[in-house]
């Protein structure tokens, strides 16, 4: 009994002078700048490389990884089908990007990656523009085909060659399977290829990227 | 130097120096740490960004928008210093306010751009730090970074839906109306655990949810847009939206167009903060228990001042509801969104965790003070002017979005593809709004009418 009585002292004291250093801390730190961390999801979709460090949100990244892998597969599919020579480099105009999702995702971002895979790949050319109508797309063919400034020496003339040219509409969908700590988001893009006469469907392709997205 | 920096470097030194005494032992040392770290209590949570809040609201209420422009320019220069939004605990209000600026200018692509960095901002700071959270009990509420509450969050999407669908975007118009529409799903299945923690006030979005319902029925997904008209028909309980959901099929054979005027009227009325009367009352009935059970050698005097609580002033009146005159024939606007309403509702919500960890501050500075008062009789006597000095300064969160409207009305009409003039007018004032649709169009009109004297329509530049 004798020799408690220190060690409870001792203990009140050290859990005294601890709790005063747990308040002395805590104004210590609330001065300083939050320290949150930057939410990421991973990349788990088959056959893709394995990305811990994507963006939460659906951005350029995402847009890169879908848009590079649509562009080759129809590219692809069109110069093995058509045998066509590499220099008759087919025309996408896109009159629309629709985004199906609930997150705001910038079109112009998606306008300009496009056009950055369309150089990279190098096999065809586009035309990037948004919504447009029937009267608007008249326009713009009928300034490739007459207008002086589409008309110069090192552009082949139409009986040299056929370069195919379509409509083309890229479409954002997502779904989602909620999880108990996480969801998983499957964005999926579908580039479709028109005939641009008739507006049939010519060609078609999707991809789907999944994440894993941990909640806060 | 700012004199946040200089309230940190204070504090910092004075909590520095008096864990440094601690751990050295001896009663006068221990007693003199002690002053100092009580001390310390008294520099933190200084500075609230309350006064450019109040004067930006004031400009807006005028109608002076440059004014209101320069005053959030400059606080976001002070506050970000050419850092990202992370750096500041006040940057989210500050970019709503601009976003909401610019909407009222008509420069949509700037309000975009701020409504953007204001939703990555709502979603970095509401991840909540523990010890944050401790130190909210300890200090003051203001320690949390702005987050934007639950009809912040859901005004912040609305609004930056209007000014995409300002540019013509739909599609990104139709995503954060269905972010709305998603937040309030999740909220109603008990999936979303802020709501599920903070109890269940949900946001009243119908005016959203009719929004969404005339996007997706202009997309031609009918099916959805009955159901959204459905649920804006609950909420709302207007004719004329049944007769929407209705009447679908044949203006989509018709190619009839949709005009709808949005009107922001008045200004949310300033957050404010306020004593707690009933807290004074209870505090000193404490005062006295500690007393006459002989807990407490004396009275405190710092526990007198009861604990403050945010609240909007009762002024200004609301504003008029606007009308539309077409064809001779005129219009009220039909109420949308109350915000005041809404806010105060919220508010109402959010008081009782607002004065649980006001009154939990409360009673860790009194338990200190009882500390001290053992020690000494001078030593409780100086605690007890310092936390009396601290329980005056300690003022409630009142962080807002200023440039909110008090309410959002708004008007519809469909019609076939053509030129039309239509009149909105109050009591005082009168804007001719001339309007060319084409076939199955989807317009909205944005009227801005934060005073009786000001009226006006915000054009897209």
């Amino acid at each position: 009994m004798e020799s408690n009585p220190p060690l409870k002292m001792s203990i009140k004291k050290i859990f005294s002078y601890l709790l005063l250093a747990a308040l002395c801390s805590s104004f210590l730190f609330s001065g300083c700048s939050s320290r949150r961390k930057i939410r990421t999801a991973e990349d788990i979709t088959p056959g893709n490389p394995k990305e811990k460090e994507l963006d939460w949100k659906y951005g350029a990244n995402d847009i890169r990884i879908q848009t590079t892998k649509v562009t080759k597969v129809l590219m692809d599919r069109w110069f093995s089908k058509t045998e066509a020579s590499p220099e008759a480099k087919p025309r996408l105009i896109i009159t629309e990007i629709s985004n199906l999702t609930d997150s705001y995702i910038s079109t112009a971002t998606i306008r300009d990656i496009i056009e950055g895979v369309a150089v990279n790949d190098g096999r065809f050319r586009i035309v990037v523009g948004d919504q447009m109508d029937r009267e608007e797309i008249n326009a713009l063919l009928e300034d490739f085909s007459t207008s002086q400034r589409y008309s110069s020496e090192t552009r082949l003339e139409s009986k040299h060659s056929t370069a195919a040219q379509f409509l083309a509409k890229i479409r954002l969908t997502k779904a989602v399977t909620q999880q108990p700590k996480y969801d998983l988001e499957d964005w999926r893009m579908t580039l479709t290829l028109y005939d641009i006469e008739t507006g049939e469907v010519i060609d078609s392709t999707w991809d789907v990227l999944r994440k894993k997205v941990a909640f806060r | 130097m700012e004199k946040t920096q200089r309230a940190s470097i204070i504090k910092t030194t004075t909590s520095l120096l008096s864990m440094s005494l601690l751990i050295l032992k001896g009663s006068r040392r221990s007693s003199f740490s002690l002053f100092l770290l009580l001390g310390s209590f008294l520099f933190h949570g200084c500075s609230h960004p309350i006064k450019p809040a109040q004067e930006i609201a004031l400009s807006y209420r005028e109608g002076s928008l440059d004014e209101a422009e320069g005053i959030i320019d400059q606080e976001l220069e002070k506050e970000l210093k050419s850092q990202d939004f992370k750096s500041s605990k006040s940057a989210l209000w500050l970019y709503l306010s601009q976003a909401s600026i610019k909407s009222a200018q008509g420069d949509t692509r700037a309000a975009i751009q701020a409504y953007e960095t204001s939703l990555d901002a709502m979603d970095y700071f509401n991840q909540e730090l523990t010890l944050e959270k401790l130190s909210a009990y300890l200090t003051s509420d203001s320690i949390f970074p702005f987050q934007g509450t639950q009809l912040d969050q859901l005004l912040a999407r609305f609004y930056f839906s209007l000014a995409l669908l300002d540019q013509g975007d739909f599609s990104n118009a139709s995503a954060l109306l269905k972010q709305i529409e998603s937040k309030r799903q999740d909220q109603l299945n008990g999936r979303d655990v802020e709501a599920y923690l903070e109890g269940t006030y949900t946001p009243n979005a119908a005016l959203a949810s009719y929004l969404l319902a005339a996007c997706l029925e202009r997309e031609g997904d009918l099916t959805n847009a009955k159901i959204l008209y459905n649920e804006a028909q609950q909420k709302l309980k207007y004719a004329f939206i049944e007769e929407d959901k209705l009447t679908m099929k044949e203006r989509q054979k018709k190619k009839e167009a949709t005009l709808v005027f949005i009107a922001h009227s008045g200004v949310l009325p300033e957050k404010i903060s306020a004593t707690a009367p009933a807290s004074v009352a209870s505090l000193q009935a404490t005062e006295l228990l500690l007393l006459a059970s002989g807990l407490s050698p004396d009275l405190a005097l710092s526990t007198n001042v009861g604990i403050q609580l945010p609240g909007y002033a009762t002024g200004p009146l609301p504003p008029e509801m606007l009308k539309v005159c077409f064809n001779n024939q005129t219009h009220f606007f039909f109420e949308g969104i109350q915000v005041a309403g809404e806010a105060r509702r919220e508010l109402d919500h959010n008081t009782p965790f607002i004065a649980a960890r006001a009154f939990v501050r409360l009673l860790i500075r009194r338990a200190l003070l009882l500390g001290a008062q053992k020690q000494s009789e001078e030593l409780g006597l100086a605690a007890d002017l310092g936390f009396l000095a601290l329980n005056l300064l300690n003022r409630a969160d009142t962080r807002y979005w200023p440039t909110l409207p008090y309410k959002i009305d708004f008007y519809r009409i469909h019609l076939p593809g053509g030129s039309y003039e239509f009149e909105v007018f109050g009591s005082f004032k009168r804007l001719l709004v001339p309007v060319s649709l084409r076939d199955r169009e989807l317009k909205i009109i944005n009227i801005y009418h934060p005073n009786q004297a000001s009226l006006w329509k915000a054009t897209p530049h």
